[in-house]
């Protein structure tokens, strides 16, 4: 028994396993971002040694949906032997840069791909682990920059007008200064200003504005944030790098995107690239370039072989019963459900002691209800019974063998359910035949059962087993007319192992049965006053 | 046991502290463990239990004639000449179905004890009708035995309505375990099943004499018709009975079966059928459970199980060296 159940955990849980690893692989999508940048070095002229020219590229960061394939080969591709090419990661940061240094004055052109897989899955172990802010990071990101003028009046003119009931928690601030700063609005006329002073002073500004803005009163409050700088993964030849806000809220750093509105989640093609500034490809500190000019271009790349391929014809495909055409789910889905309205069967004759006409008609009559509906299936077999009782009394006088005597009753039954179908089809023209074939014959074999039984062992106990098989046809129908365990059957069809487990348990029930407590209750009545 | 308000169940741990058998446990540990299919043959035709009690001189109803083909319908007569009372029974009939007795002749036509004419044409549906399998145990073809009628024995005219007792023997490794007298009522029909509404007497193993009592599951001292008391009777030949049931329990080699007989005046005791699935109310009829005394026979050394030496260990079985069970006769 325990073997059958290890079996059929093991068989679902591969069976599961590669079903979900098809349904991710649905899901999931593969992207190709490319870098191209082009760029002068040149010298700088107030400086008596030569010093080199620098441009840093940022590469990607891997999110909980996105993960970027390592390869063994660089990410950075240029056909000139003169540049040297390094990796760096920044301090408090961690922005991955590669470091292009050349000191060797002439034009450049260097190309940067990485490959991208986007999934509905979540993996939280692809995220930097939770970590304080030591006291130099958090200095660092509250420290007032170029753009950020985390001193200036406008900024504390703005702080200012925020709520006072709101600024209790750092998410409460942290949200009141996004409120504030996502209705900058861009301006009507003219190019919007990506300058932080003015967006606060008039409610105009450039996306970039309002991040910048967002950042200066984090820093202003006391609540350390940077700028992120990343991509939207989605088809485009030209991608325009977004910028959003990153704020240290209770131990992590929170998301918030000012220009679409998204707080403390992004949606899961946002691909943070560059962490503590607004650009991907820049040559800060040293600005030694000319006409540095980064083109982005993101593109979806072809789904899996395997997940294409899902569809093909092969013999391990015979395993999988939801390939079937739809029609035949019905009909598989009851056939494997069989099995469990005997499982109850068996469970109501040796655990509780209800006696049945038979191990298997109670769940075949169940079948026969569900290829019916319940009412038409019970009409049905009140047809059958009073046709097969009244037939069978006629025929008694007449003296058959058995067999031809049964068959009379079927044909007699046929005759009566056809043209009682026929009624029915007068008055309600929607009926299916589905509804009387399958009951007809099941039926007209329980009757026989019946009327040999009434003979032999009288009406009373004919009547125990008829009502005993019916209410136990109406338990297992009760389970086999549940669509759901229906559907998990015909694709976890190992889920049958369990069963026969089960039976097995069942099958070596030795205890009492549950009508024994009361067919035997005067034997305990009587030791009590023997003794 | 008056005056107490009956309850309607009682508690596994209460029935299994009275040493109630269960269906299930007797299914399992009795009749699976010790009843091979193969030998089901044996008890379920009667035909061969027959032939294996001739075989070994346990004493049966005489046997007129066998009916094993539609041909030989038409041979009715020539098998019964001019007996005027005998019995009709399906070779591999259950729980007394397809059962007829005839009592006398009424012109060409018969008469059942109870008086109900049966013609010509009527016993020979029957016998078609035993024949394609309307009476055996999974409707499979059968055969018709055509046998001596037992005449009842007059110490159990007093408790019979409308039919023949029988006395049934239970053995378990071919010691008789517990014994009743099935009685038939109105409401069994003239048949000796307690599942068809039969009452019982138990019989104590030793003595042979009648105690206790059960009709429908329910525990009963009176014929449930007549209000005749049937505790306190002694069944005639009980000894050879006993001896009668070991015999038979050796020569079929089944464990935990029930041996059928019925007490004939002249004749004494003969062997109806042996049955691999004897039931459970015969523990009503003893107000005690069958368990303990399986469990003493499992306890006992493999000699003292067989020949001769089971007979020592009756009364312990019944109960009468003052532990085990306590017997109560006329309750």
């Amino acid at each position: 028994m325990i073997g059958f159940v290890l079996l059929g955990g093991l068989l679902l849980g591969l069976r599961y396993r590669s079903l979900r690893e098809i349904d991710t692989a649905r899901q999931e999508s593969f992207w190709r971002l490319t870098y191209n940048v082009s760029f002068e070095a040149t010298t700088d002229p107030t400086s008596a040694t030569s010093q080199k020219t620098q441009v840093l590229l940022a590469q990607p960061f891997n999110t909980r949906h996105c993960e970027v394939l390592a390869d063994e080969k660089p990410p950075w591709n240029s056909i000139h032997p003169e540049l040297t090419f390094k990796r760096r990661i920044g301090s408090f940061t961690r922005t991955r840069d590669i470091l292009i240094s050349t000191a060797h004055p002439k034009k450049y052109l260097v190309t940067a791909t990485f490959d991208l897989r986007l999934s509905p899955e979540e993996d939280a172990s692809r995220e930097p682990r939770l970590e304080g802010l030591s006291g130099d990071a958090r200095s660092f990101f509250m420290r007032s920059e170029e753009f950020i003028p985390v001193n200036s009046p406008q900024v504390q003119a703005a702080i200012d007008e925020l709520p006072e009931d709101q600024r209790v928690t750092d998410a409460e601030l942290a949200q009141a200064i996004f409120d504030h700063c996502a209705n900058i609005e861009s301006p009507a006329t003219g190019e919007p200003l990506d300058t932080v002073n003015e967006a606060l002073a008039t409610k105009s500004g450039s996306p970039l504005a309002r991040a910048r803005a967002m950042v200066a009163m984090c820093r202003a409050s006391r609540l350390p944030a940077r700028l992120v700088t990343g991509f939207e993964i989605k088809q485009q030849a030209a991608a325009k790098p977004r910028v959003w806000v990153e704020v240290f809220i209770n131990q992590r750093w929170e998301p918030y995107d000012p220009e679409f509105g998204y707080t403390r989640s992004l949606p899961m093609n946002y691909l943070p690239v560059r962490r503590g500034g607004d650009r991907i490809v820049t040559d800060e500190p040293t600005k030694l370039t000319k006409d540095l000019q980064p083109t982005f271009s993101i593109v979806r790349l072809p789904p899996s072989e395997r997940l294409l391929r899902v569809d093909e014809l092969h013999p391990r495909r015979i395993l999988d019963l939801n390939r079937l055409p739809f029609p035949m789910h019905d009909v598989l889905s009851i056939l494997l459900l069989l099995p469990f309205g005997a499982l109850i069967t068996a469970f109501i004759r040796n655990v509780i002691g209800i006696q049945t006409f038979g191990t298997f008609a109670p769940a075949l009559l169940a079948m026969s209800f569900i290829y019916a509906d319940l009412t038409s299936g019970i009409m049905v077999l009140l047809v059958v019974l009073a046709v097969g009782l009244v037939g069978r009394s006629l025929l008694e006088r007449l003296r058959l063998l058995m067999v031809p005597r049964l068959s009379i009753i079927l044909t007699l039954v046929i005759l009566c359910v056809v043209f009682g179908f026929s009624i029915l089809y007068y008055f309600f023209p929607r009926i299916t035949a589905d509804a009387v074939l399958l009951p007809m014959v099941i039926l007209t074999i329980l009757i026989e059962r019946f009327h040999v039984t009434v003979e032999e062992d009288g009406l009373v106990f004919a009547l125990q087993l008829a009502v005993g098989t019916v209410v136990v046809a109406i338990l297992c129908y009760a389970v086999l007319a549940w669509k759901e365990v229906g559907e998990f059957v015909l694709t976890y069809p190992e889920a049958h192992f369990f069963t026969i487990a089960a039976f097995i348990l069942l099958g070596r029930y030795a205890g009492y049965r549950m009508t024994e407590l009361w067919r035997f209750r005067d034997l305990v009545e009587s030791t009590e006053t023997t003794r | 046991m008056k005056g107490r308000p009956r309850r309607l169940f009682v508690w596994p741990h209460e029935l299994s502290e009275s040493g109630v058998l269960g269906i299930n446990h007797r299914n399992l540990a009795f009749i699976q463990e010790s009843n091979p299919r193969a030998l089901y043959p044996r008890v379920d035709n009667k035909t061969i239990t027959k032939g294996i009690c001739h075989a070994h001189g346990i004493p049966v109803p005489e046997t007129y004639g066998v009916i094993r083909r539609y041909g030989d319908v038409r041979r009715l007569l020539e098998i019964l000449g001019d007996r005027s009372e005998f019995v009709v029974k399906p070779a591999s009939g259950a729980a007394g179905r397809g059962i007829i007795v005839i009592a006398r002749r009424k012109g060409t036509d018969y008469e059942t004890p109870s008086g109900r004419v049966i013609t010509m044409g009527d016993l020979q549906y029957h016998l078609s009708t035993t024949l394609s399998g309307l009476y055996s145990l999974g409707g499979q073809v059968d055969s018709a035995i055509i046998e001596q009628r037992i005449i009842m024995h007059p110490t159990m005219e007093r408790i019979a309505v409308g039919g023949t007792p029988d006395v049934r023997v239970i053995l378990y490794r071919n010691v008789p375990v517990m014994a009743m007298v099935r009685l038939p009522t109105i409401q069994s029909e003239g048949r000796a099943n307690l599942h068809q509404g039969a009452a019982a007497a138990a019989v104590h193993l030793a003595t042979g004499r009648t105690f206790g009592g059960v009709c429908n599951n329910r525990m009963i001292s009176r014929h449930p018709d007549t209000g005749e008391l049937i505790g306190g009777l002694e069944i005639p030949g009980w000894r050879e009975v006993l001896a009668s049931s070991m015999k038979l329990a050796d020569a079929l080699d089944m464990g935990y079966i029930g041996v059928d007989f019925v007490v004939d005046a002249k004749v004494g005791p003969v062997v109806l059928e042996a049955n691999a699935r004897p039931g459970l109310a015969i523990q009503v009829a003893h107000r005690i459970g069958l368990l303990p005394r399986l469990k003493l026979i499992d306890s006992m050394p493999r000699e003292a199980l067989q020949g001769a030496r089971r007979w020592d260990l009756l009364p312990r079985l019944a109960g009468d060296d003052g532990h085990a069970v306590a017997a109560n006769p006329v309750l």
